[in-house]
């Protein structure tokens, strides 16, 4: 029943709504995946933005240094303590606070503080905190009797010193995206469970476990991309120190395209990124997928 | 004695609870005293652990004195706030446009398209960063209000939760509005907007809060002061005043204020926002 505009008007109609945004993701967006899909293989000279194609060049550099190396074991190390780290905690706090209990709604609400506050003021903060002679951490360590660390200055615990920050910072976050999961389940389910006496541990397991299964995969796999792509912790707390203990791949982006103006150099590097945490993404996916598949 | 358990249980459920807000509250609680503290105190009370440790003797308002009459704190809070909000103003017309548009309309390409706006939605702001630079400088918008503003007002996920909500709007509604003569705009602006309100309202706060908290972008596509925003403006306080951390901590709270605040009032629509994006696995 067309009452309004007639022909080209109704034709033109739906793209007129559609056009600007699309115009905007396009140029924005979709432009930038393709161009950088190719960047890595010309030389970009950064202040004329002229470009010549050198093909494998850029990779064949990349490979050959040791700090891409260190980097890649670096980003490996750091990811695959931080993902599960952050994943367990969050789901635990999440059956935590899904319960109804004076004061829960409190708790949950300073839980997600760290969420709230953005990860420069994380990072500057907990920096003050870690400092070795005057910082909060080491004043608890103190006051539980333990000796002080030196954390951020010794490259042996810098990586772990911001991992403890990270996940930190994340795991309230991502609570309640898995608060939001358990909430989806129905309460027969529970009500069942109690009427059979089944002990609370084994209902989380054999029920709650695969009825969350979708929401554990999108949370895995969403928390593995954005902890691939974490810049400002390191940028702000240890700038990739000390002595490249804490250089991860997305700091070396940085570092070649902003700092050492390589465009085309570090374009090769995100890539390698992209691919390598496409890869890592699929693997999630499949494994999560068959082991509870039914 | 199953009484007594129970107590027990509550007893340690209440303890681990107690134990986590303090390990997510203290280091911004340490952070707001200490931005109280004459430099030269921040940390003298630090040790042992005690109530001082986190309550300053003396406070004072030194930090927040110079942060904002000597250097100008509140201009970089001002470049935010203003990104933020253009962001988020034309964001919410472009966005709720494009997802009026996939929703109510049946239209060649609509398919591919809406997949070409899922792709932009999967791959990272970081991942493009340096292209995305390429092209801005094309314009010649490096360091200016342009950078910052005009790549982020088109937004998948906005247009993804919006298009979501737009859909549920019953037909018989949009027909009957069509046969008193309403055009399609018509239809878009007085019964679709309105009747979407909770998401319009979820996916600002949430575009607001992104806008604020951004700190890649802006430290790479600005350079002069007056384009500082104020992720940006910390990360430089850093280094700068790396013997003055009464002016890095008042910095600190000044630009988590705000966040805060709105958090604490809408609550309800931010973690909404949040546990929405789960539901896609």
């Amino acid at each position: 029943m067309a009452v309004i505009g007639k022909g080209a008007a109704r034709v033109a109609a739906p793209y007129l709504f559609i056009g600007p945004a699309l115009l905007g993701l396009a140029l924005f967006k979709l432009y930038p995946i393709g161009v950088g899909l190719t960047a890595s293989f010309f030389d970009y000279e950064a202040i004329s933005g002229r470009k010549s194609w050198i093909g494998l060049a850029n990779y064949r550099e990349l490979f050959a240094d040791p700090l891409f190396w260190r980097a890649c074991w670096n980003t490996f190390l750091f990811n695959a303590v931080v993902t599960p780290l952050q994943v367990a905690l969050a789901l635990a706090l999440a059956v935590l606070v899904n319960r109804r209990l004076p004061g829960i709604a409190v708790f949950r609400s300073i839980f997600f503080v760290p969420a709230v506050i953005s990860l420069v003021v994380a990072s500057i903060v907990w920096d003050l905190m870690y400092n070795p002679d005057s910082g909060l951490v080491n004043a608890v360590l103190a006051a539980m009797g333990l000796p002080p660390q030196p954390f951020l200055t010794s490259a042996r615990q810098a990586m772990g010193a911001v991992i403890a920050m990270v996940t930190w910072k994340g795991v309230g976050y991502w609570m309640v995206i898995f608060l939001a999961g358990l909430q989806a389940i129905p309460a027969v389910y529970r009500e069942a469970a109690v009427i059979d006496g089944a002990p609370a541990w084994s209902y989380f397991w054999r029920v709650t476990l695969p009825l969350l299964m979708r929401t554990i995969v999108f949370v895995v796999v969403a928390d593995t991309a954005i902890n691939f792509l974490l810049f400002a912790p390191i940028y702000i707390m240890t700038q990739g120190g000390p002595s490249d203990a804490t250089t991860v791949l997305m700091f070396e982006v940085y570092r070649n395209a902003f700092v050492y103006f390589r465009l085309g150099y570090a374009s090769a590097v995100s890539t390698i990124l992209l691919v390598v945490m496409l890869v890592v993404v699929f693997v999630q996916f499949r494994l999560l997928r068959a082991r509870f598949e039914y | 004695m199953s009484a007594h358990r129970g107590v027990l249980r509550i007893a340690l459920l209440y303890g681990a609870l107690v134990a986590v807000a303090l390990a997510s509250a203290l280091p911004f609680l340490w952070a707001l005293g200490a931005s109280l503290r004459e430099n030269a105190a921040i940390f003298r009370d630090i040790r042992p652990l005690s109530l001082w440790t986190f309550v300053p003797r003396a406070p004072t308002l030194d930090g927040f004195a110079y942060i904002f009459g000597v250097d100008r704190f509140h201009r970089y809070m001002a470049n935010s706030l203003f990104v933020g909000l253009a962001v988020t103003g034309l964001g919410l017309l472009v966005n709720s446009l494009a997802g009026f548009g996939f929703a109510r309309f049946r239209f060649p390409g609509r398919e591919p398209l809406f997949v070409a706006v899922l792709v932009t939605f999967m791959v990272p702001l970081e991942i493009i960063v340096i292209p995305l630079y390429i092209v801005v400088r094309g314009f010649g918008w490096v360091d200016s209000y342009w950078a910052l503003i005009v790549p982020a007002v088109a937004d998948a996920f906005s247009i993804f939760l919006l298009r979501q909500f737009f859909q549920e709007i019953p037909q018989e509604l949009v027909d009957a509005a069509r046969i008193d003569g309403c055009g399609w705009f018509g239809i878009y602006w007085r019964i679709a907007l309105p009747l979407v309100k909770p998401a319009l309202v979820t996916a600002s706060l949430l575009a607001f809060i992104r806008q604020w908290d951004a700190f890649f972008w802006p430290l790479v596509a600005t350079s002069s002061p007056e384009y500082t925003v104020v992720q940006v403006a910390l990360s430089k306080y850093i280094t700068e005043f790396v013997t003055f951390w009464s002016y890095l901590l008042a910095a600190v709270v000044s630009a988590s204020a705000p966040v805060l605040v709105l958090y604490f009032l809408l609550q309800r629509y931010y973690v909404q926002g949040i546990s929405t994006t789960g539901l896609r696995g």
